[in-house]
């Protein structure tokens, strides 16, 4: 190369020492968006992640099968497929998780999550950072989202007890603060934002909370004020369930499983539901983590079941159904299973390598079951071709439950008989071939459970454990066939005073104080002025 | 492998069991890349002694991709693809402008050099992929990736995203000399990049040294013993940036969707903790070394002491929720102290006419303690984090770092027994036996440390005529490995799965085998000791001269690399990651490294 005259290269140095390389290191930004700049047009897309994060509860990992696997309805065992996975599902079963269960720190992140979106929400809404649409108020928006963040912390309360109570966006670390004072904090929040909610019952207002699944939700807190605050609401449960019931809009169906098959999204008896879409929104499995694989082949699943599936009926709860009850058919998956042909038997893969699929209703224990043992999960509809996640809305709040808390309300301040009518007309539909099983007495109500309590082993119930008689027993049976698979199972075993105190399958009572969860370790060890659950250390 | 049929046999009711010959023959995959560097200099001498340079450079790299999973694949057998292709690209651009002045000037005995500079640099990546399955055919692979079903029906995604970064620096270096003899460089360097917050963006890193020849001084100047002698000392800071970009903002996604109204829409939802004080990590060393070489160079080499304070170190730290919303943030929260010795020997033993053997022994140690884990914004005030990951179905941490503690200490159950059932013993938090069953997060205990504090090296080179022979040896020692191939697959629980390791029966502590229920644990029975001494490679030569006027050099050698590593550790091979804050994880997945052996001949024309 020639060299080039020397003030023409000087001349060029100069031009790009001090040239295009522009020194503005801002951040230059092409596939993403930051809060600064993002424009909240639209209020509802801005507030639904409040409702979205919802979606994680229910997984068989998260706040679903902890209320459920950890109850006496159905139980998470280890079979030759897996499904031990280091203890996590066992442990639950035999009240002996500790703080680093993951179904505890899912718990306890989804919950919170939902109360920062909440806090946010509340403060971008109050500031006019985000457009209000047309025809409603910026009151009732922030009402509704005070609804939403009193929702998760009425999971919180209900889960953990004292838990800190954080309500605007500040980024201080906070102690815990008594579980009586959140369940009154959620009270006044919801008494307060209720009468902003909207009262209609149309599509825009499906799985959000208006004023009526509000006032289920409060009713929910007041039947369980006696656990979080020591003093019971029967009361003021029954006024809540009242105006429900006196809006109109909700009602029974007349089908056992309308409310759950996969286009459930209409069924007026839905009062609250998460929806989930099996392509856009997904993560509600229980075909996945409760079937067999073998059962992909009855309904042509897209997807194959998670080994020999592990969420499965516990056989004493499964033996208190009447047999005429529908409900135990249409809760469970029962007997010989065959391929979506109707005639071509399953076939085992494990201990049952090659002999058709047969779901019995024995357990030998909740550790470790055979492949086809126990019943598994049939409330819901799998429909012909399901994917991974199912397409069905997960009804958190469903009108039955509105009539079910009123009847326990009337039951416990001395009116029996009238709940006694409340809890026929939710039996009438299971009973539809036989009517007059479906009629409970006020005196039936006040009989003790039919559950036969007591510690399993190979098959047998070798030890009955604490036999007292539970008091409105019948009742808690009651909830039991209505509310499996619903996620109600823990709520109602501790109000009615069994969860801590009996014993199932291999579960015996560890104590009164798994009536609430630990704090995650890993919330303990980020933030030191948390400190652990009593008896947790 | 194949039933009757021809088909491929495959479990897939069995959850993570595949037939691995069908993986590769039912798949078809192909990367392309192209890489383009190009770049300009000019320099000019305008007056004696200084010299001006600019230099431009670009780089472009450019990946297409493309991926097909058969009809016979698993992933049909299985999950129903009926036929699985993807495709993507990736374009990455690097641009580079280098502006340096050197002055180089001698006023009798001083010599000066110095230096002044600018560098600018701009890196911006582009990459989208699509996937799409159910094909009418398998013929056309992943060439026609519109014909597939399954993006007609929303279930296939696509994916596009751009990020850009820059980096900026001015520096300015002294050197100055005074007969050769007393040394000593200064420097700063102002440096600028646009991954930090809005006010942290820039950073100013200066440096020091001394050095003193003695070799120069009228003591040594004749000393036939000593063929170089030199003291050094050195402070110094460096910086160091975030690997990733955008992390100082509050960034929202629309990866949620959500039901409003009656059509599933997108929800607007928090991607990430922001944390707009983001800052340089600085990285502080003193550093004091002595160069030797005696009987002119037939020993040599160097000792050094270190000690590098590593402070705002930039790492993902666990944050409590509430108040934050995700568990993690990036930040600037712990500071580090690493310190050590390095010593470095050559020398040639033996040399005759014709025979030369020179050998190299490189020690080196290192010793590790976390100093602090908060700053003035952010505190962890538990003083430990936990961290690493045993993977599914155990889900737990495995290493905890603590103030005053070394990096990489494994954090788990000390398992000291096993019961006549099968059942692990572990020691309590109070030092009392008990069983795992009972286990709570307190009884976990420092169990081993997974970074070695000594490293060895050892080179010898042995020459007689035309033949040499060269082999290189290393080890390190004092470290710890987490076998996770064993706790996986060597647990009978695992049955469950499919398959299990030969051992699995072995009775553990001389005693019975683990029980069939024994669920899967993280304990310190699988953490071995991981010292190992590889050979690491042998290159045997003979060496041609040749007279003749094409071919004037010949070479033929045979080498073996990665020969023979004694160790009493019982996995497949004990170096095992050791960066980042988790190391020493044996994976349970690992390909075992391979023995090479090569012959060649080499010509010079």
């Amino acid at each position: 190369m020639k060299p080039l005259k020397p003030y023409i290269g000087t001349a060029l140095l100069l031009m790009f020492a001090a040239s295009g390389c522009n020194n503005d290191l801002t951040e230059k930004i092409y596939s993403e968006v930051t809060e600064d700049t993002y424009n909240y047009s639209n209020a509802y897309q801005a507030m639904s992640i409040g409702y979205a994060n919802m979606r994680n509860l229910i997984s068989h990992t998260h706040w679903y099968m902890a209320q459920e696997s950890t109850a006496d309805g159905i139980v998470m065992p280890a079979n030759a497929s897996g499904w031990d996975d280091g203890g996590i599902y066992k442990r639950m079963h035999l009240h002996t998780w500790n703080s680093e269960n993951p179904q505890i720190s899912s718990m306890w992140n989804t919950f919170y999550s939902g109360v920062i979106n909440a806090n946010r929400l509340i403060d971008q809404l109050s500031n006019d950072k985000i457009t209000i649409p047309a025809g409603v108020t910026k009151e009732a928006l922030i009402s509704e989202m005070r609804t939403v963040r009193a929702f998760f912390y009425w999971l919180i309360c209900d889960n953990f007890g004292d838990a800190p109570l954080i309500t605007d966006r500040s980024d201080a670390l906070l102690e815990k603060t008594g579980r009586k004072d959140i369940y009154q904090f959620i009270v006044k929040e919801l008494t307060e934002s209720i009468p902003n909610l909207s009262e209609d019952r149309n599509t825009l207002l499906y799985a959000r909370f208006n004023k009526w699944a509000a006032k289920t939700l409060l009713a929910n807190v007041y039947l369980n004020a006696g656990v979080y605050a020591g003093e019971t609401k029967w009361e003021e449960c029954l006024a809540q369930c009242n105006d429900v019931i006196a809006s109109g809009k909700y009602q029974l169906e007349t089908a056992l499983a309308a409310p759950f098959v996969t286009e459930n999204q209409n069924s007026p008896e839905i009062v609250f539901a998460i929806p989930f879409e099996e392509n856009l929104a997904g993560g509600f499995s229980a075909h996945m983590f409760s079937w067999h694989a073998s059962l992909k082949n009855k309904v042509n699943m897209l997807a194959t079941p998670w080994g020999a599936g592990s969420a499965k009926g516990v056989p004493q709860f499964i033996n208190t159904y009447d047999a005429d009850d529908q409900r135990l058919k249409s809760t469970w998956m029962i007997g010989p299973q065959f391929a979506a042909d109707g005639v071509t038997p399953l076939k085992g893969s494990y201990d049952q390598a090659g002999k058709n699929v047969v779901l019995t209703n024995e357990l030998p224990d909740g550790l470790y079951t055979g492949e086809a043992e126990g019943y598994r999960m049939n409330k819901f509809e799998v429909k012909t071709q399901a994917q991974g996640s199912l397409g069905n809305d997960f009804p958190v709040f469903r009108y039955a439950q509105v009539l079910m808390m009123k009847a326990e309300c009337l039951l416990r301040t001395g009116k029996a008989n009238d709940a006694a009518m409340l809890v026929s007309q939710v039996r009438a539909r299971a009973f539809a071939a036989k009517p007059a099983k479906a009629t409970v007495t006020g005196a039936d109500l006040q009989k003790g459970s039919g559950y036969q309590y007591g510690y399993v082993e190979n098959y047998k119930v070798v030890d009955p454990g604490n036999a007292t008689a539970v008091q409105y027993g019948r009742m808690l049976d009651e909830l039991g066939w209505e509310f499996a698979w619903e996620g109600f199972r823990r709520r109602d075993m501790i109000r009615f005073g069994v969860y801590t105190t009996k014993s199932w399958l291999s579960h015996k009572p560890t104590g009164a104080f798994r009536a609430v969860f630990p704090i995650p370790q890993i919330a303990i060890n980020s933030n030191p002025k948390l400190t652990q659950n009593p008896d947790y250390k | 492998m194949k039933d009757a049929n021809g088909k491929w046999t495959e479990r897939t009711d069995k959850t993570d069991y595949m037939n691995p010959v069908a993986l590769i023959e039912e798949t078809n995959g192909l990367n392309r890349n192209n890489n383009l560097r190009t770049y300009g200099t000019i320099s000019l001498a305008p007056v004696e002694g200084l010299e001006i340079k600019a230099l431009f450079a670009r780089d472009m790299f450019n990946s297409t991709r493309g991926y097909y999973e058969t009809k016979n694949h698993y992933s049909t057998s299985r999950n129903g693809r009926n036929g699985f292709a993807s495709r993507g690209t990736t374009r990455t651009q690097d641009d580079l402008f280098e502006f340096t002045a050197n002055y180089n000037k001698s006023i009798q005995d001083h010599n000066f050099v110095i230096l002044a500079g600018h560098t600018w640099r701009r890196y911006n990546t582009e990459e989208y992929w699509m996937q799409n399955w159910d094909f009418p055919t398998d013929n056309f692979s992943y060439n026609n990736i519109g014909a597939g079903l399954a993006l007609r029906r929303g279930q296939a995604p696509e994916s596009s995203a751009q990020s850009e970064n820059k980096l900026i620096s001015y520096f300015f270096r002294v050197n100055y000399s005074f007969m050769n003899k007393y040394l000593l460089t200064a420097s700063i360097r102002h440096e600028g990049s646009s991954r930090f917050g809005a006010n942290h963006k820039w950073g100013s890193f200066p440096a020091f040294s001394v050095g003193w020849n003695l070799k120069r001084e009228a003591f040594l100047e004749n000393a036939n013993t000593v063929s170089n002698l030199k003291l050094r000392a050195g402070y110094g800071v460096t910086g160091t940036e975030p690997g990733s970009s955008y992390i100082s903002l509050n960034k929202i996604n629309f990866n949620t969707n959500v039901l409003i109204n009656g059509q599933w829409v997108q929800a607007i939802n928090p991607s990430n903790n922001a944390n707009p004080d983001l800052r340089w990590e600085r990285k502080e060393e003193v550093n004091v070394g002595i160069d030797y070489g005696f009987l002119n160079e037939r020993i040599s080499g160097s000792i050094d002491l270190y000690r590098r304070t590593t402070r705002d170190l930039i790492a993902n730290f666990p944050v409590p929720t509430p108040p934050y919303l995700y568990s993690t943030i990036t930040a600037n929260a712990a500071s580090m102290e690493n310190k050590g010795v390095e010593i470095q020997v050559n020398a040639i033993p033996l040399q005759t006419a014709a025979f030369r053997w020179t050998t190299s022994v490189n020690f080196s140690t290192n010793a590790n303690k976390i100093i602090s884990l908060s700053d003035d914004k952010f505190a962890l005030a538990s003083g430990y984090f936990d961290t690493g990951n045993t993977g599914e179905p155990i889900q737990q941490t495995t290493h905890r770092v603590q103030v005053g503690q070394p990096l990489g200490n494994f954090w788990g159950f000390k398992t000291i027994d096993i019961d006549e059932a099968g059942h692990w013993i572990i020691e309590g938090k109070n030092g009392e036996p008990k069983p795992i069953a009972q286990q709570q997060a307190d009884d976990k205990q420092i169990i081993g440390n997974g970074l070695p504090k000594r490293y060895l090296n050892w080179n010898n080179t042995l020459t007689y005529k035309n033949f040499d022979l060269n082999i290189t040896m290393r080890g390190a020692f004092g470290f710890q490995i987490l076998n996770m191939t064993e706790m996986f697959w060597s647990a009978p629980v695992m049955l469950t799965r499919g398959n299990l390791r030969s051992n699995a029966y072995d009775p553990i502590y001389g005693k019975r085998p683990l029980a069939d229920d024994q669920s899967l644990n993280y304990v310190s029975y699988y953490i071995e000791n991981g010292n190992y001494w590889k050979i690491d490679n042998i290159t045997a030569g003979y060496n041609l001269r040749l007279k003749n006027k094409y071919l004037r050099h010949a070479r033929a050698y045979l080498a073996v690399a990665n020969l023979y590593t004694i160790t009493g550790y019982k996995g497949i091979d004990p170096e095992v990651g050791i960066s980042g804050m988790s190391p020493g994880i044996d994976d349970k997945n690992r390909y075992p490294a391979t023995t090479s052996f090569t012959a060649g001949v080499m010509l010079t024309f």
